[in-house]
């Protein structure tokens, strides 16, 4: 036998020392609950950070490669500009493809805000040009420059702006969230710790006995160990089970509320969830494991 | 078996024990009496190493305990059967769990014990009651199965502290006889107890020693047979 229980043999058939520290009391099912519901949480806040994750490099990634250019001149103008622009854009080194969005196009991005029967030949709006960039990118100072003086209307904008706040957004809500994955382990611990040193001192009489009897202390903590880690382990199972089926039935949005209903697993990361338990049982491990120490130390 | 040389022993403050000279030799019969409150239980603990002495040398089976670690106590304490007035079982496993406790702690293989089981059973008399709970049984019947427990490993020494002590003079009379019958399998028994109508009765049937504790120390009274 090592001198301390190896995390593998917490969870190989040992029915006869599984036996000797009662088996029930607060302190199980204090674990189990704390377990199920860390684990539920950590699901979520998994979920959300990887929500965030996607939601930081699609907008990382789309935008950083398109632009746009809008030209607001008198009616008698717009039509030449939007030519002058059209043309200087063939010409710029770095620009894939330029085109002049449909009257149609127009209407629907702007149909959230006025409805989808805009009259918008009666309105003065402006024409816009969708830019796709190149991997290079062009000099958009010098893009600038040419098109203030061939298109005084134009005003080129590069996403930059308002992209990288958002960018900026996501990334600081992934890190909020890996943080709250942290925030659960750590109150996992503290509290199997907690439990463990609460039953290593409720059945001080159970491990005075089998001192009594020439139990070397690492047979007692390991029985004590096995307790605490399976029932962290089910709990967390439980927990990650709810916690992917609540995460499974959220309700389907449409496009426009992606952003919220945008929580969630795509593919492969819906196996992540499965490493909580083994992450939960090895915490209840260690933990039980330290209190268990400590208390056969305290009390030799 | 057990030696304990200018022993010292410091509880709060307070000494219970001074220069205590105490040997246990293979296959002796012992009584320690003493009373109330004169370390009787204090001095049993440290003959099983379940305290340390602040001074002095205690050595089980020749060996020093302070060269000891603590799982070379724990090993040493399989060869020591020890029983207690209150028994100390585990209540949620049954009197056949609670026996084979020292058996299952040390490693041993259950089913091959299964016969030794048989035989202390049947020895102490409970062998309609090893699937009973602890509560379930007499003190009588307590005190016989913590014997067993401390008997199943087949231990060089049996200790006892105060086991006659909540039983009625038929039952301690019973465990008595047992542990005679342990001693004179060669086993070394110290029985600590303030029940000189015991210590009377096993001099009348069997050749026991007496050890007073007095004044911090042991003193042995000369041992005497009455057939």
């Amino acid at each position: 036998m090592s001198a301390w229980p190896n995390f593998s043999s917490v969870f190989s058939g040992d029915r006869q020392s599984d036996q000797i520290v009662p088996p029930s009391g607060l302190t199980a099912r204090l674990t189990g609950f704390t377990a199920a519901a860390m684990a539920f949480l950590c699901v979520f806040a998994l979920a959300l950070s990887l929500a965030t994750g996607r939601l930081a490099e699609r907008w990382s990634t789309e935008l950083s490669k398109t632009s746009t250019i809008r030209i607001s001149a008198p009616e008698t103008q717009l039509a030449t500009q939007t030519d002058a622009v059209l043309r200087i854009l063939k010409t710029t080194p770095g620009i894939a493809s330029a085109r002049l969005m449909s009257e149609e196009e127009q209407r629907q991005l702007l149909a959230p805000w006025f409805g989808p029967d805009l009259p918008l030949e009666t309105l003065p709006i402006p024409n816009i040009v969708e830019i796709v960039e190149e991997e290079q990118g062009p000099d958009m100072q010098g893009l600038r420059l040419r098109l203030s003086a061939e298109a005084p209307g134009a005003v080129l904008d590069d996403h930059t702006r308002w992209r990288r706040p958002l960018v900026q957004a996501a990334n600081r809500l992934r890190i909020i969230a890996l943080g709250s994955i942290a925030l659960i382990v750590g109150a996992l611990a503290a509290m199997i710790s907690l439990a463990a040193q609460a039953s290593l001192s409720a059945n001080a009489n159970v491990i005075e006995v089998l001192r009594l009897v020439g139990a070397k202390d690492s047979y007692i903590a390991k029985a004590f160990v096995r307790r605490f880690t399976r029932r962290a382990f089910i709990g967390a199972l439980i927990g990650v089970i709810a916690g992917m089926a609540a995460i499974f039935f959220l309700p389907e949005a449409a496009e426009e509320g992606a952003f919220l209903t945008g929580l969630g697993f795509q593919g492969w990361h819906w196996l992540i969830p499965a490493v909580i338990p083994i992450i939960a049982a090895f915490i209840g491990f260690a933990a039980t494991r330290r209190a268990a120490f400590r208390n056969l130390n305290r009390t030799s | 078996m057990i030696q304990l040389l200018k022993v010292g022993f410091n509880y709060s403050g307070a000494d219970i024990f001074e220069a205590l000279d105490l040997r246990l030799p293979k296959g002796s019969f012992q009584f320690l009496t003493g009373p109330s409150g004169s370390g009787k239980t204090t001095l049993i603990r440290l003959c099983y190493q379940a305290l340390a002495p602040t001074s002095g040398t205690i050595k089980l089976f020749g060996r020093d305990v302070r060269a000891m670690n603590r799982d070379d106590v724990a090993v040493i304490r399989r060869q020591i059967g020890v029983v207690h007035q209150d028994c100390r079982f585990l209540d949620h496993l049954n009197i056949r769990d609670n026996i084979m406790m020292p058996l299952q702690v040390s490693g041993h293989d259950l089913d091959q014990h299964i016969d030794n089981l048989i035989q202390l059973s049947k020895w102490t008399g409970l062998e309609a009651k090893m699937s009973a709970f602890p509560d379930e049984l007499s003190g009588g019947e307590r005190q016989r199965a913590a014997l067993a427990r401390a008997v199943i490993m087949s231990p060089e020494v049996i200790i006892a502290d105060e086991p006659t002590g909540n039983l009625d003079e038929t039952m301690a009379h019973q465990l008595l006889h047992l542990l005679i019958e342990l001693n004179k399998m060669g086993k070394t028994v110290l029985i600590a107890t303030h029940d000189m109508g015991l210590i009377r009765k096993a001099r009348s049937v069997h050749t026991a020693r007496v050890l007073r504790i007095q004044n911090k120390r042991v003193y042995a009274q000369q041992a005497e047979t009455v057939a």
